[in-house]
């Protein structure tokens, strides 16, 4: 017999809810970008206006369309939404156009800070310790954010690793958020330098180490974002001959939309952040995460054909190094250890399964010797706000030990550079002025270590043997 | 009759080529002309024995009336013959002979003289004649031999005679013995009784006055009541002759007929077709009433004229027997149909008499035709009520849909109407017939059930213009009819009821499609389900489910769906946790629950089970993982628990792998592919039965695919034993996980425990990593076991799935292939199952038994497969 007749709906609106919100906290240039083209996704795909305001078409489904708002959104008292964001940079510049943009009203002002104008120069130790002068002042709005939370599941970072404010401010606050909320996942969206090419700042492996090794300790998931696979996939792929950061950037965004698809729209499986990584990282350091997303499109005039998207020619373009957005030989060397498929469209259920048949016979990844592996496929749903071409989109997230090499490099260059000749490591002084450094540079051999540790830890994690495996 | 027609054919055959013999040879051209043009005719038209019966007694006739005198010698000689041959003691050529002394007495009876050459009977017809070997019994052998030797009768006749005439005497007889049951025991009678007819003859008009009296059932001065008092017979000593016996008897046929019906239509009888069955035999015998009143008139005629001078005009026997041929055979027809329905009801009735509407025959076929007309006409009526009203008014239990009122609304659909395989006439199709079934029960379904009125959309039928071997108008008036209620109780669950948004609810809140729901509502019940189920109260759960709601998108569903969501607890509490006795229902009301049963229900409730069975197992090993990551960075310091806990994480990945696999396997393969089939076939329903069928076989494919049945019942146990084990797994893991992080503190100097607490804390480690690889075992064994159950099932595609699922990257395939199987099996067997005591389970590993027992029998394991055990084993040996 039905009960609960009449009350219910009312008291609804003020009682507790329990989405599992999510922090973004953006540091530095890099970071405010990205975060800033996250946001916009988000907006586009929740039907909200840059202002936070429900668009009339989004209005028109009074119960939402199944999507979950309050995970990244809450409602100020005048209904609009208001991002769970922080904003942190050293240099003005980003804040200001944001502030001048369109977006100008979308944060809550109060979450933009800029602790010192004068940017951090690039130096790691700068922003660190910046942001460790201001922590108290950081972590009043990071704490207000997180009190203004149900049930708070994580902090999400977005930085880049090679500047000053994003690695050395991202830094300490991994650091600080480890031990302020060591209950919380902590997941960042880090964008790695191009290591390719010659960078204009020269001390940007020191920055790298010195930030891999908090990803490598304080984080609990790292996506990792190569600006030279965006580039390589910009030019060689979208045809796109010198992509801008906005264009890379808009790559970004749709990975990072896409990888929180199953948070704000649930199914059956991965609906919060930890049923999402907990099958994905098997042990506690290999916790870095490569991404790749098909059929990719940038919204310029470049042209961009539509392919037939079926679930198994997106499962498959999936796999290929070409899409995946870390410059790393996948095919060559190494192996998944883990594989997370998010597609979403029109998608009929019975072909999951052939499609992984066929990856199988194909021998198109190649897994773990040291335990059960597979690659998981979670359907979600498209949100109805934003109309494409394609009929199947898909994501992955990939657990694949030859991100390794990517860590390789890093440690290469960091090593050409502080092995140089000469009584110290060049470029050194801008370091020595702030505290961390001013006794010793003990903290970069540290830093290496970790680094080395971790490449390691990912070399046996290819061999049968990782089980016994000992640091 | 109708198979006999096939082999009296042949005999026919032989007939028409003899007369054609006998015109060509004796002149008798008339005769056998019109014999022929008869017999051609018949055989043009019907093979049917009434025909054939019908065509050879006009043969008989014609020789009867035109009869020459010429044919008595000719047929005597046949007899001579026959009896030539009857003395080889064959009875066929008895029975031969028997017809033909029958056909020479008609015959010699129109000319009223009795020849001198009528042949004597021989001793043998004699002794045939006797009561031990009874005629009736030589009559059903011929018939038999007609039957399956006809042609070679004739063979025998035309043996038996020299001229071809002949063979005109014995067919007739023969096919009359066939055409009715009563005839060979009259031709029987008839000689047996003339045998005994002796003295006095009677005038014409005194037997043409008792045959009046006896077509009214009363007895005269020749005829007398039998003993019995039922049956007029003809007096024994009426002095009647042979032919006149003969002939009066024959004429007393159609008053022995209306006794018959007479005496069933007086009988009382129930129901209503009976009833107009009834009825249409009274108007029948009117009509009969009316010769009979035509007759007696002819009778004072036929007084008059004798009175005045010759017999000339007015009635005879001869014309008395011509006309009441016609009325005769139709109370024949009526006496037999009123002996088929005999004791039946309702559409028997109908059947029984429409077995006869297939006759040949076309008088036949219109008294049938006409009794069947109005013994259908109520039987009309109640479908007409039916098809339009859905209402049944059938006080007597005639009408072939059966209504049981006891049943309870909610199984209105199911119970309350049945059909009567026995009443359903014959010429309604059973396909039409259960058709007219749907039709009604659809209208009275939507009206009972669903408070619509619904309008039949064209006009009714004419049962009146139905012709009974046709019924196709009719069927494709009843298909249409059926497919517009169909389509209309359809769309009303559809649109007014909105069935795909309960099937939908129930997906999402049953199946657990609402995942955000399902998880938080897991969070929140989590501590109370661990508790006894006695403890547990309804109320609390209650409340907790009311949270969920909110706290998810689950509150931006139907207010009206969301009030049906309810909490069931198991009233079974004995030994139980939180976690057995919990369940999700949904409360479904009338017409909705036709489709989701009490039964249907109780599916749900099994795939619920197993569903939140496995979605706790994930909640937890996400928990242990959450635990470990939040304290990875720390623990990383503890060197010597450094291995532990890399051992840990890496079962941990197998068990999530094994969990989530199951999930994904359960989502995709069982759910989604169950529901886009159920989609497809719900669209494709035709009728409110085959949407319940497509519903029920959605849950049959869910609990196939799911393990869920029976045959599966082992895998079942299995699956449910490593459930149990991943929750103590984890138990004993976030125990680990504790003390490696108290181990830390104290490492650190931040613990706030005491010196002794310390040194407890040490000697707790062996038992804290005995429980952790005992879990590991027992894990790793179990899986074992379910992967050799799959692999007996492995022809089922489902079972296939799976088991690709699990084995994605063919780890364990090639563990298989470097390691044998495990040396521990006794190991396992001993263990008490742990799907007994699932949450117990991980206490029951802490205790002193099992410690030592585990480390005693761990040893072995060690070899078992990828030897994760045994950094931990040097681990232990170390001083700590």
């Amino acid at each position: 017999e039905p009960r609960r007749k009449g009350h219910g709906r009312r008291e609804r609106r003020t009682a507790t809810r329990m989405p599992r919100e999510i922090i973004t906290i953006q540091a530095g240039q890099c970071g405010n970008q990205i975060g800033m083209e996250f946001w916009k996704q988000l907006c586009l795909e929740h039907g909200l206006s840059p202002d936070g305001m429900l668009t009339e078409e989004a209005s028109a489904h009074a119960g939402g369309v199944g999507d979950r708002k309050d995970v990244f959104f809450y409602q100020a008292d005048d209904e609009h939404y208001i991002p769970r964001a922080v904003v942190l940079d050293l240099d003005p510049h980003v804040i200001n156009a944001i502030k001048n943009g369109a977006y100008s009203s979308f944060y809550n002002h109060e979450n933009i800070m800029m602790p010192n104008a004068d940017g951090a120069g690039n130096i790691w130790a700068r922003g660190y310790s910046t942001a460790e002068s201001v922590h108290e002042e950081i972590f009043d709005t990071i704490d207000r954010e997180a009190d203004n939370s149900d049930s708070l599941e994580g902090f999400v970072l977005t930085h880049s690793i090679a500047g000053g404010t994003g690695s050395g401010m991202g830094s300490y606050l991994l650091e600080r958020l480890n031990d302020r909320y060591p209950k919380k996942l902590l997941q960042t969206y880090s964008v790695f330098p191009n290591q390719v090419e010659s960078s204009d700042v020269v001390v940007q492996p020191y920055n790298s180490i010195l930030t891999l090794k908090r990803l490598a300790l304080n984080a609990d998931c790292v996506i990792v974002i190569d600006n030279a696979a965006l580039n390589r996939i910009a030019s060689e792929h979208l045809l796109i001959p010198e992509p801008s950061f906005a264009q890379t950037n808009s790559l970004v965004s749709t990975v990072m939309a896409a990888s929180t698809t199953t948070l704000r729209y649930p199914g059956y499986m991965n609906n919060d952040m930890i049923g999402l990584f907990a099958s994905l990282i098997p042990t506690p350091r290999c916790h870095f995460l490569m991404t790749s997303y098909t059929p990719l499109s940038i919204d310029t005039k470049a042209p961009t054909s539509v392919c037939k998207t079926t679930v198994l020619s997106v499962m498959r373009r999936l796999l290929q190094p070409k899409n995946i957005m870390v410059s790393c030989p996948t095919r060559k060397q190494g192996c998944y250890i883990s594989i997370l498929n998010v597609i979403q469209g029109d998608v009929d259920p019975t072909q999951v399964h052939n499609s992984l048949q066929r990856i199988r016979e194909r021998k198109l990844a190649n897994f773990i010797p040291w335990g059960p592996a597979s690659i998981q496929v979670a359907l979600s749903r498209k949100s109805p706000y934003v109309k494409t071409a394609h009929r199947v989109s898909g994501l992955m997230m990939a657990n694949h030990t030859a991100i390794a090499s990517l860590f390789g490099k890093c440690l290469e260059h960091f090593d050409q550079l502080w092995n140089r000749k000469g009584s110290c490591p060049p470029f050194i002084e801008q370091y020595k002025k702030e505290p961390m450094f001013e006794q010793s540079l003990d903290e970069f051999e540290n830093a290496r270590e970790v680094v080395q540790q971790l490449v390691a830890e990912y070399r046996a994690a290819e061999r049968p043997d990782y089980v016994t495996f000992r640091l | 009759a109708e198979v006999m027609s096939e082999a009296v054919y042949p005999v026919v055959q032989a007939l028409v080529r003899a007369t054609v013999g006998a015109g060509a040879g004796s002149g008798e051209t008339a005769v056998v002309n019109e014999a022929l043009l008869s017999l051609l005719d018949t055989r043009a038209q019907s093979r049917r024995s009434a025909d054939l019966h019908e065509a050879t007694s006009r043969i008989e006739k014609h020789c009867l009336y035109f009869g020459q005198q010429d044919k008595v010698p000719a047929i005597s000689r046949l007899s001579q013959g026959l009896l030539t041959k009857a003395k080889s003691t064959n009875s066929a050529a008895l029975v031969a002979y028997l017809d033909l002394l029958r056909q020479m007495f008609v015959l010699r009876s129109t000319r009223y003289t009795i020849g001198a050459d009528l042949p004597p009977l021989p001793a043998a017809t004699a002794a045939a004649l006797t009561p031990s070997n009874t005629l009736a019994a030589t009559a059903t052998y011929a018939l038999n031999t007609l039957g399956s030797t006809g042609s070679s009768l004739s063979t025998l006749t035309l043996t038996g005679g020299g001229a071809s005439g002949r063979e005109l005497a014995i067919t007739p007889a023969a096919a009359n013995a066939v055409a009715g049951e009563v005839a060979p025991v009259r031709v029987c009678s008839t000689v047996a009784n003339f045998q005994q007819s002796t003295v006095g003859t009677p005038t014409e008009l005194t037997m043409l006055r008792d045959i009046v009296f006896s077509m009214q059932g009363v007895a005269g001065t020749v005829t007398c009541l039998s003993e019995e008092k039922k049956e007029l017979q003809l007096k024994p000593a009426a002095g009647l002759s042979a032919p006149q016996f003969l002939m009066t008897e024959r004429l007393m046929e159609p008053g022995w007929l209306f006794r018959k019906i007479d005496e069933y239509v007086k009988t009382p009888c129930s129901g209503l077709v009976a009833k107009s069955f009834n009825c249409a035999l009274e108007t029948e015998i009117k009509e009969y009433y009316r010769l009979v009143a035509v007759l007696d008139n002819q009778l004072r005629v036929k007084d008059a004229a004798t009175a005045a001078a010759d017999a000339s005009g007015g009635l005879s026997l001869w014309r008395l027997q011509v006309w009441t041929e016609q009325p005769t055979k139709r109370l024949f027809v009526l006496a037999l149909l009123a002996d088929t329905v005999r004791g039946k009801r309702g559409g028997a009735v109908a059947s029984a008499v429409h077995s006869f509407a297939r006759h040949g025959d076309p008088h036949v076929y219109a008294v049938v035709a006409h009794v069947l007309s109005q013994v259908a006409r109520p039987i009309f009526a109640m479908i007409q009520q039916w098809v339009t009203e859905g209402e049944i008014s059938d006080l007597e239990g005639e009408f072939f849909v059966a209504v049981d009122a006891t049943v309870a609304p909610g199984r209105t659909w199911q119970d309350k109407y049945s059909l009567r395989d026995a009443m359903i006439p014959s010429f309604i199709s059973h396909q039409t017939a259960q058709k007219i079934f749907l039709i009604g029960k659809s209208i009275n379904f939507m009206k009972q059930c669903c408070q619509e009125t619904y309008h039949f959309p064209s006009v009714a039928f004419n049962a009146e213009e139905l012709d009974y071997n046709k019924m196709e108008s009719f069927d494709r008036y009843i298909s249409n009819a059926c497919d517009k209620a169909s389509n209309r109780l359809i769309s009303i669950m559809f649109d007014k009821y909105e069935l795909m948004k309960h099937c939908v609810a129930v997906k999402r809140y049953l199946l657990l499609g609402q995942g955000d729901f399902i998880q938080y509502l897991m969070s929140l019940v989590e501590s109370q389900l661990s508790q006894p189920a006695h403890t547990l109260y309804r109320h609390n759960l209650t409340s907790v489910l009311e949270s969920a709601i909110r706290g998810s998108n689950a509150q931006f569903d139907d207010p009206d769906v969301l009030k049906r969501l309810d909490i069931h607890l198991d009233k079974e509490t004995q030994g139980k946790t939180g976690w057995d006795t919990f369940s999700l229902c949904y409360a479904v009301d009338v017409p909705i629950s036709t489709v989701f049963t009490p039964e249907v229900m109780q599916t749900y409730l099994l795939i619920f089970r197993l569903l939140w069975r496995v979605k706790r197992v994930e909640h937890a090993l996400t928990t242990v993982w959450r635990t470990h990551a939040s304290c990875a960075h720390l623990l990383r310091r503890v060197q010597d628990l450094s291995a532990d806990l890399h051992g840990a994480r890496i079962l941990q990945n197998e068990m999530m792998h094994f969990v989530s696999n199951v999930q994904y396997y359960i989502m995709f393969e069982v759910l989604e592919c169950s529901w886009t089939q159920l989609e497809t076939e719900i669209r494709q329903a035709a009728d409110f039965d085959q949407l319940i069928a497509a519903h029920e076989k959605y849950l049959k494919r869910i609990l196939e695919k799911a393990l869920l049945t029976n045959a599966t019942e082992q895998m079942q146990t299995v699956l449910q034993s490593i459930l149990s084990v991943i929750i103590s797994a984890c138990a004993a893991q976030e125990n680990l996980y504790d003390t490696a992080f108290k181990l830390v503190q104290t490492q650190t100097g931040d613990s706030v425990l005491q010196e002794e607490d310390t040194v407890d804390l040490q000697q707790m480690l062996p038992e804290v990593r005995q429980q952790v690889s005992v879990t590991a075992m027992q894990y790793r064994k179990l899986f074992a076991k379910f992967t050799e159950c799959l692999s007996k099932h492995a022809i089922d595609p489902n079972i296939q799935f799976l088991m690709f699922r699990l084995d994605f990257n063919e780890y364990y395939t090639n563990q298989e292939k470097h390691v044998l199987r495990p040396v521990a099996d006794s190991y396992i067997d001993e263990e008490p199952p742990p799907e007994q005591q699932p949450d117990a389970a991980a206490a029951a590993v802490v205790s002193p038994r099992d410690t030592s027992r585990a480390a005693s029998a761990s040893k072995p394991h060690y070899t078992y497969a990828t030897g994760v055990v045994s950094p931990r084993d040097t681990s232990r040996k170390k001083p700590t």
